[in-house]
């Protein structure tokens, strides 16, 4: 890390001189040269800059070649990497087998493959809340000695937020949490943060503001529930991971709640879904489904944010990934009609939202390090970043992305979701390998909730004691 | 029929004709190959699947700790251990049932002469041949409360609108259809091939008795059809009991658990939170249970031997 | 006569009821994957039929999603191990229905009961010996385990075929010299051919379905069968695209689609011999 940021501040201003084309390609060479960045560093950042000529390709080839097996998440990452497939194997030699699955059987895929003698896959992308089973059981590559010869144009960490770094790229696997000194996963192919999707036009008929608390939401969401357009809408289905995540959570870390007292390692990890805040964000769903379709009990990511596009919604917080197909007047009836903003809350806590995103590693069975290492650099690129957020709509992960005017004239969504990634809090249950299960576990207790077979304070409950149940189990609380 | 009757002079005939080696070289040659694949590829995983319900897997460490009986003590004590059974049970039976009532009811249907009702008959096997991935998508679709054709006709016919899989009383109701839709035509095809298979001249007997249709149907179809409509509820009631696709791409267990299945919840266990013990004793008590249905279905068919012939 | 008449009309009434029942949800799917991404939210629903949509929806499917391979793979992985499993399956049954020995035929039901094993329980243990063998990601890494997976049938329904054959052949074959192996092949296997075709049936629909154990073999998407290609249709995390699923479910329907005209007088056939005899 220290390497890296001392030859940081020279080697950037060199690179972005070649960049901005202020400097030939041979004077930066030269100047590369002296600032002691390697020859396949060099060779890397000209072929991202697109300045490359055969014999940098030659040079950054000079330590990879051969074939990288990578295993990604069916989300969208899959399209830019298949349409750049070609290129690498142009550039750098490297001939990239690419695996791409949903998010259940990415897992399943990743906890075989990092756990066999010999690992199937060299690159692997992990999702934020995975990454301490993996990350945390030791089975990915210590990355800070390529970041080392990384080319400083590369903008790690500057162009990251703390946040994000802390989630999916640092890991303490002595102390068992987030953060440290030790990197083993760079961000990427995808962020993820929540946002408010209104609909301009419907808000302003009404003479409503933007909702600033999620009361305002919720009355907001009764006067717009008229004729055919739902007041608001929200992931309702049982069992649905983003029911938690997104509308959950949005509104109780919005509230200044705190889902989690205690740690596993004190062996008193508590939950806290029957405080106070808990009850009061489920009673806030519960309200809302009044002016949600009646449909809505059955809406999953795809449901709710087809109900948008459709024009058949006024309101709703969503993962800003789907902002794209929102926006596109090709995908989206409303595309013209629809602003974004920060999600409600009270006070400091306004806008708080879960922090969800990926990392992509090197598994420590990999078989081609260098050429994994070659392939990730090459896809986390800024350059990479920028044609596959424009291309695909997926959310960035570099600030250098979020907020650049270019782009947000094409993506006019774009900086509102990087505040909001920048505010996005890592769920703390993200810190046990059983994640998913207590998500799962919630949003299934939840369910009973909004659907009206119980009340609010009742299904927190039920939640709480299956998460206590889950826990124990698992030795995080005794 | 010809088995049953076949078999006691079968021993008499083997011992005449080849000499003990001879015979268990052929045996070998003849069963070797079936007996060491299934050994390989379905007894050693069996095997291994129960050495690991006995053991708990730790995802970080990557280590299996003998733990004995707690996984299935776990699994007995959990509370909601006694409602998926229920789910299971109810699914399986309430099914089974419907799809041997109509599946029994379409082959009386079509043994009728009807022009294009063999086309007819062909198309009707199709839902089963089908990827469960794909059925699950189109029901999805078909379902979908915003869009989806079924809601449509239903608000179109005056109903209200219907949570098919929103509403947990209404969730399992709306498996069973799809599965009744999907391997109907299972026990449709087991039971019209026996209904072919029948002798005609008993039909004709009785039709110059002056029975009417139903009082004909009533009182020899059916109990001629009996040993066919058994194997095929057996044999679907073991399908059904173990049905894990269908949940998956339908509901996913939910809304609130209402549809969660024995092997769902082994499936989530094993495939998605990584408690394999959890999910292999799970899987043995369902194997158990299939196991009795097994020998429930080898007594029906053998019951059946015995009444044909 | 105006009876019989009034019968008639209800038959066909009923007999098109049918078919619409057990046809709809096909033609729903052909509808959507006619459509654009938008349309297919429109209610009332709407025909679309523009011919620019359907060819890139499909194009995007079979060439994008690269379903071809999908396809492709599909066909291979599962006529192979029907094959094979026809191969090491038949002898068995043969023996099964001619040789005597003790527990003959509780052998006979524990084989059938392999069918009834919960795919979760041996999903991992026959990945982790494929691993082993490192067959992992190849035709052979699937066809291996999925011999296994339509042995019980292909054997329980062909000692149903073998039973119907009457002993005096044998008997006759055996006194002219032949050997049980010799006349197995030479004498049976002729006589069996209805049956080999309808456990072939019958087998292949397992295995052209299967899901579960392909998902943890198959890594790349040069080696991945229609169920695991189509796996990735079932993503909660981000959008479905409505138009293209539909597209794919239309594509991999219709090989099932042929293939059910051509076969279905032979299922019937099957199960009149194997199970009801």
């Amino acid at each position: 890390m220290s390497d890296l940021n001392s030859s940081d501040n020279a080697t950037k201003g060199v690179i972005e001189q070649l960049v901005s084309g202020q400097i030939t390609r041979d004077q930066f060479i030269k100047r590369a040269g002296i600032l002691g960045i390697s020859a396949a560093g060099i060779g890397g950042v000209l072929v991202g800059a697109g300045r490359a000529t055969a014999a940098d390709r030659v040079a950054a080839r000079g330590l990879a070649g051969g074939t990288v097996n990578m295993l990604v998440a069916a989300e969208g990452d899959e399209k830019g990497v298949k349409d750049k497939i070609a290129e690498i194997k142009k550039s750098l030699g490297i001939d990239v087998k690419l695996t791409a699955l949903p998010v259940g059987p990415l897992i399943e895929k990743t906890n075989q493959s990092v756990k066999a003698s010999s690992g199937t896959f060299d690159v692997i992308e992990v999702l934020g809340f995975t990454v301490s089973a993996f990350v945390g059981g030791g089975f990915f590559e210590k990355l800070n000695p390529y970041l080392a010869s990384a080319p400083a144009g590369f903008g790690y960490p500057a162009d990251y937020p703390a946040g994000a770094l802390e989630y999916v790229s640092n890991y303490d696997t002595t102390k068992q949490q987030f953060g440290g000194k030790d990197v083993y996963l760079i961000p990427g192919l995808h962020g993820g943060a929540v946002v408010l999707f209104y609909r301009k036009d419907l808000l302003k008929a009404a003479g409503l503001e933007v909702p600033k608390t999620w009361a305002q939401y919720v009355a907001a969401a009764k006067k717009l529930n008229t004729g055919g357009v739902a007041g608001n809408s929200m992931i309702a289905k049982s069992g649905d991971v983003s029911m938690f995540l997104v509308d959950f959570y949005s509104r109780f870390a919005g509230t200044g709640g705190k889902l989690m007292s205690g740690s596993s390692q004190q062996k008193n990890f508590t939950p806290r879904l029957t405080s106070p805040e808990a009850v009061a964000a489920l009673q806030n769903m519960v309200d809302c489904v009044q002016y949600a379709s009646p449909g809505v009990l059955q809406y999953d990511f795809t449901a709710s944010s087809d109900a948008f596009s459709a024009g058949k919604t006024a309101m709703m917080a969503m993962w800003s990934t789907i902002a794209g197909p929102v926006f596109n007047a090709k995908t989206s009836k409303i595309a013209s009609t629809v602003g974004v903003s920060t999600t409600p809350g009270t006070g400091a806590a306004a806008g708080r939202v879960v922090r969800g995103g990926w990392g992509i590693g090197i598994p420590k069975n990999a078989k081609n390090k260098d050429g994994a290492w070659a392939v990730i650099g090459y896809l986390t690129s800024k350059e990479f970043e920028k044609y596959q957020t424009r291309t695909y709509q997926t959310d960035p992960n570099r600030l250098s992305t979020f907020f650049d005017p270019a782009m947000n004239k094409a993506l006019p969504y774009l900086s509102v979701a990087g505040k909001a990634f920048q505010k996005a809090q890592r769920l703390d249950i993200a810190s046990v390998p059983e994640t998913f299960e207590l998500i799962g576990a919630a949003a299934e207790e939840f369910a009973g909730a909004l659907g009206g077979s119980t009340t609010a304070a009742g299904a927190c409950k039920k939640a709480n004691d299956r998460w206590t149940e889950i826990l124990k189990k698992g030795g995080h609380l005794a | 029929m010809t088995s049953a009757t076949a078999a006691p002079r079968r021993g008499a005939r083997e011992k005449r004709l080849a000499s003990p080696t001879q015979r268990r070289g052929e045996a070998f040659f003849l069963l070797g190959p079936c007996v060491l694949y299934l050994v390989v590829f379905s007894i050693y995983p069996l095997v291994v699947s129960l050495i690991r319900s006995f053991q708990d897997y730790d995802t970080r460490k990557n280590s299996w700790r003998w733990i004995g009986t707690d996984n299935y003590s776990q699994l007995f004590s959990s509370s909601d251990f006694w409602s998926i059974v229920e789910h299971t049970l109810v699914f399986s039976v309430a099914g089974v049932f419907i799809q041997v009532t109509l599946g029994t009811a379409l082959a009386l249907f079509f043994n009728q002469r009807l022009r294009g009702s063999a086309i007819v008959r062909g198309l009707l096997i199709l839902p089963m041949l089908i990827t469960p991935v794909v059925v699950g998508l189109m029901w999805r679709a078909l379902l979908n409360p915003e869009w989806g054709l079924v809601n449509w006709v239903f608000i179109k016919l005056g109903f209200h609108n219907i949570g098919w899989l929103s509403d947990p009383g209404t969730a399992l109701r709306t498996l069973i259809m799809v599965d009744v839709w999907q391997w109907t035509p299972f026990v449709f095809v087991i039971v019209y091939a026996r209904l072919q298979a029948l002798p005609q001249d008993v039909f004709e007997a009785s039709a110059v008795d002056g029975a009417n249709w139903w009082r004909r149907t009533r009182y020899i179809t059916l109990p001629l059809l009996l040993p066919a409509i058994l194997f095929a509820a057996v044999f679907r009631g073991i399908d059904a009991f173990r049905t894990f696709d269908l949940v998956f791409g339908l509901t996913n267990g939910g809304p609130v658990q209402a549809t969660s299945t024995l092997s769902y919840e082994a499936f989530q266990n094993g495939f998605k939170y990584q408690h394999y013990g959890y999910a292999s004793a799970i899987s043995y008590v369902m194997l158990i249970v299939a196991a009795i249905g097994v020998t429930v279905l080898f007594k029906v068919v053998n019951v059946r031997r015995e009444d044909v012939s | 006569m105006t009876l019989r008449f009034a019968g008639r009309t209800i038959s066909y009434v009923v007999l098109l009821l049918i078919a619409a029942v057990a046809l709809a949800p096909f033609l729903v799917l052909l509808i959507i994957s006619f459509k654009a991404r938008i349309d297919v939210l429109e209610v009332p629903p709407t025909l679309h039929f523009d011919w620019s949509t359907i060819s890139e929806n499909y194009r995007i499917v079979m060439h994008d999603d690269g379903f071809i391979t999908y396809i492709k793979n599909s066909l291979i992985v599962t006529f192979a191990s029907t094959a094979l499993a026809l191969a090491i399956g038949v002898p068995a049954a043969y023996a099964f229905s001619r040789l005597e020995f003790r527990g003959r035929d509780n052998w006979a039901s524990t084989i059938l009961s392999f069918r009834f094993m919960p795919p979760v329980a041996v999903a991992i243990p026959i990945f982790l010996m494929i691993q082993y063998i490192g067959l992992t990601d190849s035709y052979l890494g699937l066809i291996l385990p999925y011999i296994a997976f339509s042995l019980p049938l292909v054997v329980w329904i062909m000692i149903g075929f073998f039973d119907e054959i009457p002993r005096e052949i044998d008997d006759a074959a055996m006194v002219d010299g032949c050997t049980r192996v010799g006349l197995l092949f030479r004498v049976m296997l002729p006589l069996v051919r209805p049956g080999i075709l309808v456990s072939a049936i019958f087998g292949q629909i397992f295995i052209w379905n299967e899901f579960l154990v392909g998902l943890y073999i198959i890594n790349s998407q040069d080696r991945g069968t229609i169920p695991i290609g189509a796996s990735s249709l079932l993503t909660t995390e981000s959008p479905v695209d409505w138009n293209i699923a539909a597209a794919v479910g239309i594509l991999t329907v219709i090989p099932m689609l042929i293939f059910s005209l051509l076969v279905q007088r032979w299922i019937v056939r099957g199960i009149t011999a194997g199970t009801v005899r």
